[in-house]
């Protein structure tokens, strides 16, 4: 079992700073010692005895085709900048002079009015070394315009091997993906998803690659039942605060069989994360090209319908200080609302659902191809302390706003 | 639309649940539409003894297609909210006739109490009103108690086609012959149980009460007829895990539970069930569709009719894989032309995501609908009251909570996106 990020055993209020490096570490290491390691527990507590294990989850079909990422072109955009202020900044990665004047040379070059951009040679941008390449997609991810480099693909925190399990992909093609991935922060990345695409023998390991890089991770939850289990605590914990359903009917059964038996955690859930649990956002869910996010599934917890309000982005702030949420106290509850601030303005990042131990409940990013599924706290927030200063906070529903939803 | 049976051109399989036993009967109609195949309808109509509450244990269900499936029994009860909008019946029986005269109810008095002194009790004793819309007789504890099965079963057929007959119309379903087991550890007492048990009668894969007036008219104090309330919701639905243990085998379990559009791939979350040792069970609740994974196992909810309208049956089949409810595949017409237009008829064996319909053999009105899951098991909603939940059920128990269906006929449909 890793690390745990937090210890709830402090009282009072919940805030949570934290201060890190911007520096990358260049590659991620030989992953897969710990990725069938199997069932795994939680700390005990009020939730009862938990085991989760990684589970690997691939977008459909028709979402991985409307991508586009299929056909993407490795192109670096430099938004308003001169070719010799280009020229210069690559100057200052270590890039190699000779490789410079290939990137910046005939067939490389595009202009498109006034605005530059590089198509370099996959194969020397495969060769180039892990530093000077993570110094290089450092300057690009500036610019949203470059997609792969500002919202890289996340690899497994659980495990690349977890990753490029059964995927379909050459042993070839998953050592490029290996060698080519990243640590962003403390996140395990990935970028060149054009260059892993020409490693492809054929059409259907293309399609393979694509998808498989668009993999996510999630975790399946179990309650862990027997005849010793404190039932009416346990449900206690989980039907709080919302819940008319009587959750004891599952749960029961259980405790009377031989044995320790488990039951999925999704029974247990409220209405609209057990119906979005492991799922990919719908199109029609949408509001024009706004999606659901993470702060739309966060608040909408308890929600037996959603609220499409969360769809409104500039509203985050609005939400912590309306009159549905308060601050919360330790410790944590099921369903609270753990929100990921930026420590120098305050903006919040990211907002998840505390489920329990250290497992919450989250959507990481508005893309439709990002599913709503259980992760480890401390893997979600790899992927948000990236600035200097992160600050985390907890957020639980009013008692007042606790009307029965199912 | 669906009109007559003449518009269904394919095979249907047709049933008559008359006074005799529906199971007995189904089974001669059954043999007799399909050459005395196995298939799933035998299966479903030939019944299976129930479990009781007090023996949860996990039954491996029929090998096939769907693979190695095991279930376990819940009993699911309406939650304390939706109770508290129950009104308390009363506890004086009342059985209301309508667009009927004292003379035909006194010939159906005579029919069901032969022996004279009863139908004496029944005629005279016991209190009538008379007005021009209906005869309503409040019966003896005598005469409910003397009524067998079979006249307990024409009553409820007879006053069950209106629902000022609240009991007749909607019925206390016992999944189960074992009345004792069924109300094991619901708080009701000796009294009442044994009220239950003499009021009772067997119906398809179960027992009806109907006489709810006279049982509740049993219960000590205000703590057990809350109690009794809340058994009446008392329904039996099914936990499903799929057992997962080969690479090898993945492939056509994949085919079968791929069906029609899905917003997230099965074959991962599968895969990583045989990946990860220890681990040899997936949760079928993480296959099935958002929506129906969102109801499963839950009552409705007052929000639920802000339409107006509460789901039923119709509601609950065709929204099987939309992501988005539809309010009106409520109506039997809507359904019956989202039917036509966007599945085709399919004959047994059915397979995941099949919708099936029970029709009025006469006119194809849609009277029931639900969900082939696998072997016997259906995912339905019975009826559209707030106390009936969304179950996965066996097609036999979902038959006796069916009371008012006698002839049906049985179409099934697959999506033609399958």
């Amino acid at each position: 079992m890793g690390r745990k990020l937090f210890s709830w055993t402090t009282s009072g209020l919940i805030c949570l700073s934290f201060t890190t490096s911007a520096q990358e570490i260049p590659t991620i290491e030989t992953a897969g010692a710990d990725s069938f390691t199997g069932v795994q527990l939680s700390q005990p507590g009020p939730w009862g005895d938990l085991e989760y294990f990684p589970i690997a989850l691939e977008p459909p079909d028709q979402y991985v085709t409307a991508s586009g990422h299929l056909e993407a072109k490795l192109v670096w955009h430099f938004p308003n900048k001169t070719l010799t202020e280009i020229i210069d900044l690559l100057a200052t990665t270590g890039l190699q002079e000779s490789d410079i004047n290939l990137f910046t040379g005939p067939g490389h070059l595009i202009r498109t009015g006034d605005q530059i951009s590089l198509q370099p040679p996959l194969d020397v941008v495969e060769g180039l070394s892990p530093e000077v390449r993570s110094k290089i997609y450092e300057i690009l991810r500036q610019w949203e315009q470059n997609e792969f480099y500002a919202k890289p693909f996340p690899v497994f925190s659980s495990g690349f091997d977890l990753m490029v399990h059964e995927s379909g992909m050459s042993p070839g093609s998953i050592d490029v993906f290996k060698k080519l991935s990243y640590r962003w922060g403390s996140a395990p990345s990935f970028s060149d998803l054009p260059i892993l695409l020409s490693h492809a023998q054929n059409d259907h390991e293309r399609w393979r690659i694509a998808k498989t890089v668009m993999r996510s991770e999630g975790l399946v939850v179990r309650l862990k039942l027997s005849s010793q289990s404190d039932l009416e605590s346990i449900m206690t914990y989980w039907s709080s605060p919302t819940r008319r359903k009587n959750l004891k009917v599952f749960a029961e059964p259980l405790t009377q069989m031989p044995g320790v038996n488990t039951l999925d955690i999704v029974h247990l859930l409220p209405p609209t994360p057990r119906k979005l649990l492991y799922t990919y956002a719908s199109p029609l869910m949408g509001i024009g090209s706004t999606f659901p996010d993470c702060f739309w599934t966060a608040f909408n917890f308890f929600a037996f319908e959603p609220s499409n309000r969360y769809l409104d982005t500039t509203s985050h702030r609005t939400f912590l200080t309306d009159e549905k949420w308060e601050r919360a106290t330790l410790p944590p509850r099921f369903g609270d609302v753990i929100i990921v601030t930026d420590g120098e303005t305050g903006e919040p990042m990211h907002a998840c659902n505390f489920i329990a131990d250290d497992i919450v409940f989250t959507k990481n990013g508005r893309s439709l191809l990002r599913p709503f599924v259980f992760m480890k706290l401390e893997n979600v927030l790899k992927n948000y302390l990236k600035s200097r200063r992160s600050e985390v906070f907890f957020y639980r529903l009013k008692s007042e706003d606790t009307e029965t939803v199912e | 639309m669906i009109r007559s049976a003449a518009a269904l051109p394919l095979p249907v399989l047709s049933f008559t649940m008359s006074t005799a036993s529906f199971r007995r009967l189904s089974l001669l109609l059954l043999a007799s539409a399909l050459g005395g195949s196995t298939d799933l309808f035998p299966t479903m109509l030939q019944g299976q003894e129930s479990a009781v509450p007090n023996a949860p244990i996990f039954k491996n269900l029929k090998p096939g297609p769907w693979g190695d499936l095991e279930s376990y029994p819940v009993f699911l009860q309406a939650p304390e909210a939706a109770l508290k909008l129950l009104p308390s019946p009363s506890q004086q029986t009342v059985w209301r006739f309508f667009g009927t005269t004292r003379d035909e109810v006194s010939a159906l008095f005579q029919k069901f109490f032969p022996d004279p002194d009863l139908y004496r009790e029944a005629t005279v004793r016991s209190v009538w009103y008379l007005t021009p819309e209906e005869v309503r007789v409040h019966p003896t504890d005598r005469m409910v108690l003397a009524l067998p099965p079979l006249a307990r079963l024409e009553l409820m057929q007879t006053l069950g086609k209106y629902e000022e007959n609240p009991f007749h119309y909607n019925p206390l379903v016992i999944e189960g012959q074992d009345v004792r087991a069924w109300f094991a550890g619901t708080g009701l007492s000796e009294p009442v149980l044994a009220a239950i048990e003499a009021t009772s009668f067997p119906f398809r894969n179960g027992r009806i009460l109907t006489e709810v007036s006279y049982a509740l008219s049993k219960v000590d104090d205000e703590i057990e007829e809350a109690n009794f309330l809340r058994a009446m919701t008392r329904n039996r639905s099914l936990f499903l895990r799929l057992r997962l243990t080969s690479h090898d085998t993945l492939a056509p379990l994949l085919d079968y539970w791929s069906q029609n559009i899905r917003l997230k791939e099965t074959q991962p979350i599968m895969e990583s069930i045989i990946r990860t040792p220890g681990v040899e069970r997936l949760d079928l609740t993480h296959i099935l569709p958002p929506t129906a994974r969102k109801y499963l196992y839950t009552f409705p909810t007052t929000a639920e009719g802000i339409n107006g309208i509460f789901p039923n049956s119709l509601w609950t089949s065709l929204n099987f894989f939309e992501f988005s409810p539809k309010v009106r595949y409520n109506s039997p017409d809507k359904a019956a032309e989202q039917l036509q237009s966007h599945f085709e008829r399919v004959l047994p064996p059915f397979r995941y995501g099949d919708v099936i319909t029970l029709v009025e053999p006469t006119t194809g009105k849609l009277l029931h609908s639900c969900i082939f899951i696998a072997d016997n098991v259906v995912y339905s909603k019975n009826n559209s009251s707030m106390l009936t939940p969304w179950v996965l059920q066996t097609d036999a128990d979902m038959m006796t909570h069916l009371t008012r269906i006698t002839e049906f006929q049985v179409v099934g449909w697959r999506h033609t996106s399958t």
